[in-house]
Order: structure tokens, then C-alpha cells, then sequence
């Protein structure tokens, strides 16, 4: 075990190549109740203040989700989708997979396995 | 209660024994005949028949004054039981109709004025008629009592009463009419006829009335409607039997009861046709909700419970009540009395124990008190909750009903007098205290275990609590007690900053909340255990039965950590535990359960994301379903150990609406074979890790359990596994919540 804790490393990624309108968000690190609430107010801003309504989480560096973390997806995701855009989830490891699974999250959630790939359904 | 009964009926005897002498006197004086001489007769009897009526009441129909909540759901068929019981007074009433040949009667035939009168000769003769009209008169009383009884099974007590006052008086006005009628006073013609059958007529037509709204009927289960069926079928015939029997000169008893008591003997006529009308109607009711009515006013019970639910558990979970203890405590009250439409409530939670800290009058000196009550007065309440006077259970006299919390640590209702005491002459604080309040409910409230206290709801009507209730107030009582435990421990912190270690208490105070008994389940041995982590968590199992009857599991995951998950597990537990018993089928179950989350919004932010994930097992007569929302899968290994993770489609609850949740959820029968072990786990279980970092799994779970399979009993093979698992990680302790739930088949 690493003594100092493992931060969440958040990184937004202006999809230019392919369309300005979708934002892509890569997630690494530990997403548990501690870090669940810095997570928030990341998203909070990208949605509520910067206005980008599409969005693709990349969770391919992520290595553990708790259910505060889902909660915030669940918390954003009426929002999202009541201003006409959508967030989709992409490049999950197995095991977040199978977390997610369980709780039927593929039912509210488009999850894609690679990035590319869910940018292209935003067309 | 065994003497004040003596008495009335011993009262009742000296009236009958007066009636004796009257009628031997008016043998010898011919004189004394006629309309007048009757109708003093009939006064006499229908004294007696009173006090014998408050006798029977007193010794028969009143004595189990408390119910628990086993018994409030068993006695959805209790109305079937009375009219079981019908069928014994009837048939007793016919066989009476036999007994006057019993006595070598000598009778004189007396054919002047119009029908039929008898006239004893001997004075032995008439000492024989006072005698079997003395048993008569008992059938009529009994016959009168059962017939009340079942009129007012949950019917408003006014409206009840109303319409058997209505039956009564229409059928004295026929037995008035007939008597003066068959006395001579009025001449019989066409138009007395006429009058006659008009008000016959009436009598119907409040039998009719009397028979047209059955409000318990929906609530007996299937197999209670098809036994009244065939006794409701029973006692119709059987009334109109008895009509027959007494009616007339067919059989000497019709003469012979006419003579005895011609008022009242025509009040059993109508009586008798009342019933055989009333059970015709109760025959066909039943037949008409045999199928489809009743799921209407199932579903309309259902929602009314649940918006109680949710409107109190969201009303109490609010964070600035839970910054004020007095508050907080008097808004469970108003709340407990609006959500059961009762006419006052209050509640009492002491710091300590009653048997270790203060006497049994009441709290000690310097004990911590939360008390509150809405519409009734602290003194009024205190006496209530120590009365022991007319609390009795099946026989056994109860102590008080605080008393009863303590020693059963179990919800009951009071559904007639809270107190059997009634004075002659009052004085107006008698008055106030013993007959103002005539139906109660109480429910235990938990301090770390241990009752510590009670939430009272009560009435002034008789019988105004149902089992719904009784169920949604249980429910109730456990976000109750775990709000005002929260709310102490804040205050406490704030008095103290020591919050942390005061978590300790919460987490015991969550233990409370899980079963201390396992179901028996036929065919299967059952175990459970939850071990909570440092943190108050949300894991949590709970048993229940539904509708039909089948022994239902769940096991939940509370999204999240610490008090609030903890508050939104005590309300999980309670919509689970009223809509359970409501619901036919494990998918309306979760259904209702999870419309009824996300509808209670608390106010409280870290809530609001919160989502509950649940494991459904029931053993019904289609075998074993498993019902799966967002929880970890069904393990299920079978007895040659081979084994499979069973994971049907199905969204975590709390988290989206319907239809979309409705149509993810995917309800499955599991085949069981005698020797399998199905499990049900949370993921504190395969989440936890070795000091190397390895997560325990799905498969090592399965192993340990494969390994063990000659291990019989759920208990032991439960702690084989959880040894196992410590085994694995080398330590004692789990980071989250650990909850194994273990069902081992042991036949087909």
C-alpha cells in the first residue's frame, strides 16, 4: 500500500479532430467515496459552467469505481440528457465493467469499448 | 372479569326466576291474559337477555384484548372463523328446536283467535317451558352476539352500528305489531296484513344493507374465501332451516317458543331470515371477489400505506431535525398519529433500561427522557401506558403495555377498551381515562438493542387499527428509532466532539435492525450474517412473507457509508417490509420499492444520489424465484459441486424510473435438488483483499463453499465460510460490510 493517498487524475481532452462538440474525459485512478465529491464538481463545471453537453467518459485508466462514484454519474446524467445531450461511458476495464453491470447501468448508460467508437455514436 | 360475569348472570337468573312467578301466577288467573301481560314479558326477558348478552361478552368475546402482528395478519381470516363459528350457533339453534320433545309436555290447543296458540295445563308444564325458553333465550343472545360481532368487523364502529340499530328497530317493530296482533289487540284483516308484511318488508331490506358492503372480505386470503364459501353456504341453508323450525306449528317448538316469549320468538323469525339473507349475500360476494375485485382494493391498500411510508420516513429524515431532538420527537408523533388517522400519539425513549435503572413506576432520577405527545395529555398517557387492568392474551394477564414492549420486544394492538374497566358511576376523571380511548397500537423503539421506550398511537373508536397499520407504523418505529438515536448522538457530539466513538453505538443501534430469528423455510435450513465494517455501512437482510404466503429472503447494499446510509437502509427495510406482505410477486415488490425511493427525495444532499441494491430468494409452490436489482449474483452450488453465479437482467433500486426499471427486471425460478446450497453475499465478501492486494473473487467464494459441502447445517457451514474468508485475509475484520445469507436444500 502507497502511503500517500491515490488522487484521481482528471484530464479533459478537446476532441478536436474528430467534432469540438464532444468532450472526452479521462478518469484514472481511485474514484471511492473520498474522491467522489472532487469528481462532482469537475463534472458540475464542465456541464453547468463551461455548457458541453456531450460527453464521453473514458474510464480506460480507471482502476476502482465506488457507488458514491456511479451516484455522480447517476446524479448528472437527467441533466445531461434533459438539455438535449447525452454522456456515454467508454474503454472500461473488466472489473469496473462488471460492477456496472451488476447494477444495470448498460440499461441507462451507452457504453462503448473504445472512445472512438462513442464519439462516432454522438453523430 | 370471571365475577363481574358471575354477577350479571346470576342478575339475569333472579329476572328469568321473577318471570317464573309471573307466569305461574297469570296460569292460575286466567284473568290475566293478553296484549299487556306480553309485553311485560317481553321486557323481563329482554332485560335478562342483556345482562346475560354483557355476561358472554365479558367471558367470550372480549378476552384477547391484544394482538401481535402474526396474529393481525392471520386474522385477515378471522371473519372467515366467525362465520365458521355461525354454523355451530345455527346448528345448536335447530337442535333446539328438537328439545321440547325431550319433556312429556301437556298442552291445551287454542284455536280462537286466529293461528294456532298453546296454553300449558300444569304448572309443571309451564316450569318446563321457563326452563327451555331459559336455553332459548341463551341461543337467541349468542346468535344476536356473533351476528353484531361480524356486522362491525372492520366497518367505521358508527356506520356499523347505525345499520344494525336500523335492523333492530325494524324487526321490533315487526315483533310489536305481530304480538299485538296474534294477542287479539288488533283485529287480523287484510290491511293489518298488509302492515304487517310492508314492515317485514323493512326488515329485509336492513338485512339487505347489513350485507351489502363486507369491507374484510378482500383481506382474506384465497383459502379463507373458499372455506366461506362453502359456510356461507352452510349457514344460509341452515337459517332458513331454523325458520322453518320455529315458524308456525310445524314442529311443537314454534308453539311452544311463541307461547314463551311471543315478542322476542318473532324477533328470532326475523332473525333468522336476516341471515339466511345476510350469509346468501356474503356467498355471492365472495364468489364475485374470488378473482379479480379484490387485486383493486389490494392496490389501492398498497399505495395508501406506501405514501404513508414515504411521507413520513421523508418528513423525519431531514438534517436540521436531526439537529433538534425535542423537535424531531414530536414530529414522529404528529406524524405516527396523522399516518394511521389516530386520534393521539406519543412516544417515550429513556436513556437506560427500565429493569436495570429506574423502578417500574417510571424513570429514574436524572435519567434522560425524550418524550412527546400530540392531542393527549402526559398524564393521561402515563396512565394508559400502566394500566394493566384488561390486558390479556390468550388468557395470560399482561402487566402494562409498557411493561409488554419490555418482555416481548414486539409491536401489538390493542383493539377493544384499552381499559376493561367500566365504572357504574364514573367520576368524570374515570370517565376521561378508561373510555375515551378504546384502540391502541404500540410499537417498541430501540436504543442499541434493548428496548428503551415505545411509540403509542391510539383511538377512540373500537377496533380502528387494521394490520396495515400495525405494519407501516413497525416500519415507521425503525426510522423512528434510528433517527432519534442519530439526532442523540449529534447532539452528544456536539456536546462532547467525540462523534467518531459514538459511531460505535449507531452501528450497534443497525444491528437491531436485522432479524435476531431465521424463517423455516420447508425443505430448506437457513442462516444469516451481516458483519458491519468500522463505519455504520448499508448492508443489510431481512425476511418476509408475501402475499401468497411464500417465505420471501432479501438481502440490500446501501449505496454509500456512515449515518445516512445506514437511515436510507432503515427505510428500505421498512417499504420492503410493508409492501411484502401486499404484494403478490417479488417484481411488484421491488417495483413499489423503488417507485417509493425515488419519490422520497430527503432533503438531506448526500442522500439524494442514494441507491439500494437488492437480492430477492422466495419459496413459493412454483419452487424457488430469484429476483435479482443490481445486487451481486445468486451463487448456487449444486450438491455434486459443480456451481454457477446466477445473474438474471436488473437495475439497482433508487435509481431510475419506471418503465425503464420494470422492463430491466428479470425474475427467475431456481431448480433446487436436495444437498445444493444456494448464497446470497454482499461484495464486502469478494471485495475483500489479502495483505497482498488479491482480491478474494467470485470463485474462491464458490470454492470455499464447494469444499464444505459436507457441512449439513446453514449455521456452521456460514461460519466455516466467513473462517475462510478470514483465513484469506488474514485478518478478522472487513474494510466494507459482510453479509453472507446461506440456504441449504434438504429435500426436494
Amino acid at each position: 500500500m502507497a502511503e500517500e493517498k491515490i488522487k484521481p487524475r482528471f484530464t479533459v481532452r478537446e476532441a478536436s479532430e474528430v467534432d469540438a462538440s464532444v468532450t472526452v474525459i479521462e478518469l484514472s485512478g481511485q474514484l471511492d467515496a473520498h474522491t467522489a465529491p472532487e469528481f462532482e464538481r469537475f463534472l458540475e463545471d464542465v456541464v453547468r459552467d463551461e455548457g458541453k453537453r456531450q460527453l464521453v467518459l473514458d474510464f480506460h485508466g480507471l482502476e476502482y469505481i465506488s457507488s458514491a462514484g456511479l451516484g455522480v454519474l447517476m446524479g448528472l446524467i437527467e441533466e445531461v440528457r434533459a438539455t438535449g445531450g447525452d454522456m456515454k461511458l467508454a474503454a472500461l476495464p473488466e472489473k469496473i465493467f462488471h460492477v456496472l453491470d451488476l447494477l444495470g447501468f448498460p440499461m441507462v448508460f451507452q457504453i462503448f469499448p473504445t472512445v472512438a467508437e462513442a464519439e462516432a455514436a454522438f453523430k | 372479569m370471571r365475577t363481574r360475569a358471575l354477577f350479571y348472570i346470576v342478575f339475569a337468573g333472579l329476572i328469568l326466576a321473577a318471570l317464573l312467578v309471573l307466569d305461574l301466577v297469570a296460569h292460575s288467573y286466567t284473568a290475566m291474559q293478553g296484549a299487556l301481560l306480553e309485553l311485560i314479558r317481553a321486557g323481563l326477558q329482554g332485560a335478562a337477555m342483556l345482562w346475560f348478552a354483557r355476561a358472554l361478552e365479558v367471558l367470550f368475546f372480549r378476552t384477547s384484548s391484544v394482538s401481535r402482528v402474526e396474529e393481525v395478519r392471520r386474522s385477515a381470516n378471522w371473519p372467515v372463523r366467525l362465520v365458521e363459528r355461525f354454523s355451530a350457533v345455527l346448528a345448536a339453534a335447530l337442535l333446539l328446536a328438537l328439545a321440547p320433545y325431550l319433556f312429556n309436555l301437556s298442552l291445551r290447543r287454542l284455536t280462537t283467535a286466529g293461528p294456532f296458540r298453546v296454553e300449558p295445563e300444569k304448572f309443571a308444564t309451564v316450569i318446563s317451558i321457563d326452563v327451555l325458553g331459559f336455553a332459548w333465550l341463551l341461543m337467541m343472545v349468542v346468535a344476536l352476539l356473533s351476528f353484531w360481532q361480524l356486522a362491525q368487523v372492520r366497518q367505521s364502529p358508527r356506520f356499523a352500528r347505525r345499520r344494525f340499530i336500523g335492523w333492530g328497530v325494524a324487526s321490533g317493530a315487526v315483533a310489536l305489531f305481530g304480538l299485538w296482533r296474534l294477542e287479539g289487540a288488533i283485529p287480523p284483516s287484510a290491511l293489518s296484513s298488509t302492515i304487517f308484511w310492508s314492515i317485514a318488508l323493512l326488515v329485509g331490506i336492513a338485512a339487505l344493507l347489513l350485507g351489502y358492503r363486507l369491507p374484510w372480505l378482500p383481506h382474506a386470503t384465497r383459502e379463507g374465501k373458499r372455506t366461506l364459501l362453502g359456510f356461507a353456504a352452510l349457514n344460509s341453508i341452515l337459517a332458513l332451516a331454523a325458520l322453518r323450525a320455529f315458524a308456525g306449528d310445524w314442529l311443537q317448538s314454534g308453539l311452544l317458543f311463541e307461547r314463551y316469549a311471543l315478542f322476542w320468538h318473532i324477533i328470532a323469525l326475523a332473525m333468522f331470515a336476516t341471515l339466511a339473507i345476510y350469509f346468501a349475500l356474503v356467498f355471492f360476494s365472495t364468489l364475485f371477489t374470488l378473482s379479480s375485485t379484490e387485486l383493486v382494493e389490494r392496490k389501492s391498500a398498497e399505495v395508501q400505506s406506501l405514501a404513508r411510508l414515504t411521507r413520513f420516513s421523508s418528513n423525519i429524515l431531514s438534517s436540521e431535525l436531526l439537529l433538534d431532538l425535542p423537535k424531531l420527537a414530536e414530529q414522529i408523533t404528529t406524524l405516527a398519529a396523522e399516518a394511521t388517522e389516530s386520534d393521539c400519539a406519543w412516544l417515550e425513549l429513556r436513556s437506560s433500561s427500565m429493569g436495570t435503572g429506574s423502578s417500574a413506576f417510571g424513570p429514574a432520577e436524572g435519567e434522560e427522557v425524550i418524550r412527546s405527545y400530540t392531542r393527549i395529555g402526559e398524564r393521561a398517557a402515563e396512565r394508559i401506558m400502566e394500566e394493566s387492568e384488561g390486558f390479556a392474551e390468550a388468557g395470560r394477564e399482561i402487566s402494562s403495555p409498557r411493561g409488554e414492549l419490555e418482555r416481548s420486544r414486539k409491536p401489538f394492538m390493542v383493539r377493544r377498551r384499552i381499559s376493561a374497566r367500566r365504572y357504574l358511576f364514573p367520576t368524570p376523571e374515570q370517565a376521561a381515562g378508561n373510555e375515551e380511548l378504546h384502540s391502541m397500537v404500540a410499537v417498541p423503539l430501540f436504543r442499541q438493542n434493548e428496548v428503551r421506550g415505545g411509540l403509542y398511537v391510539a383511538k377512540h373508536r373500537e377496533d380502528g387499527f387494521d394490520e396495515d397499520d400495525l405494519t407501516v407504523l413497525t416500519a415507521f418505529s425503525d426510522v423512528a428509532s434510528l433517527a432519534l438515536e442519530t439526532a442523540r448522538l449529534v447532539q452528544d457530539s456536539i456536546e462532547k466532539q467525540k462523534f467518531d466513538g459514538e459511531l460505535r453505538a449507531a452501528r450497534v443501534m443497525q444491528k437491531s435492525l436485522l432479524p435476531e430469528r431465521f424463517p423455516s423455510v420447508p425443505g430448506f435450513d437457513i442462516y444469516a450474517i451481516s458483519i458491519p465494517a468500522y463505519d455504520v455501512g448499508g448492508d443489510y437482510y431481512d425476511f418476509s412473507t408475501l402475499w401468497d404466503g411464500s417465505p420471501m429472503i432479501a438481502i440490500g447494499d446501501v449505496s454509500g457509508k456512515g449515518i445516512s446510509a445506514s437511515l436510507y437502509m432503515a427505510e428500505t427495510k421498512g417499504v420492503v417490509q410493508s409492501l411484502a406482505p401486499i404484494m403478490a410477486s417479488m417484481a411488484e415488490m421491488v417495483e413499489g420499492t423503488n417507485a417509493a425511493l425515488l419519490h422520497n427525495s430527503p432533503s438531506l444532499t448526500s442522500l439524494r444520489r442514494s441507491f439500494v441494491t437488492l437480492g430477492l430468494v422466495s419459496f413459493g409452490k412454483k419452487g424457488v424465484r430469484y429476483l435479482r436489482a443490481g445486487h451481486t449474483p445468486l451463487l448456487h452450488v449444486h450438491a455434486n459441486g459443480e456451481y454457477e453465479f446466477l445473474q438474471p437482467r436488473g437495475m439497482a433500486v433508487g435509481l431510475i424510473r419506471e418503465p425503464l426499471f420494470t422492463e430491466s427486471l428479470e425474475e427467475i425460478t431456481v431448480a433446487t435438488h436436495s444437498g445444493d446450497v444456494l448464497v446470497l453475499f454482499s461484495d464486502g465478501i469478494t471485495d475483500a483483499r489479502n495483505p497482498e492486494g488479491a482480491e478474494l473473487g467470485y470463485q474462491r467464494l464458490a470454492g470455499f463453499v464447494r469444499d464444505n459441502l459436507h457441512i449439513l447445517i446453514a449455521r456452521d457451514l456460514t461460519l466455516k465460510i466467513l473462517a475462510s474468508v478470514a483465513e484469506f485475509t488474514e485478518s478478522s475484520n472487513f474494510e466494507d460490510d459482510a453479509t453472507l445469507v446461506m440456504m441449504r436444500c434438504i429435500t426436494n
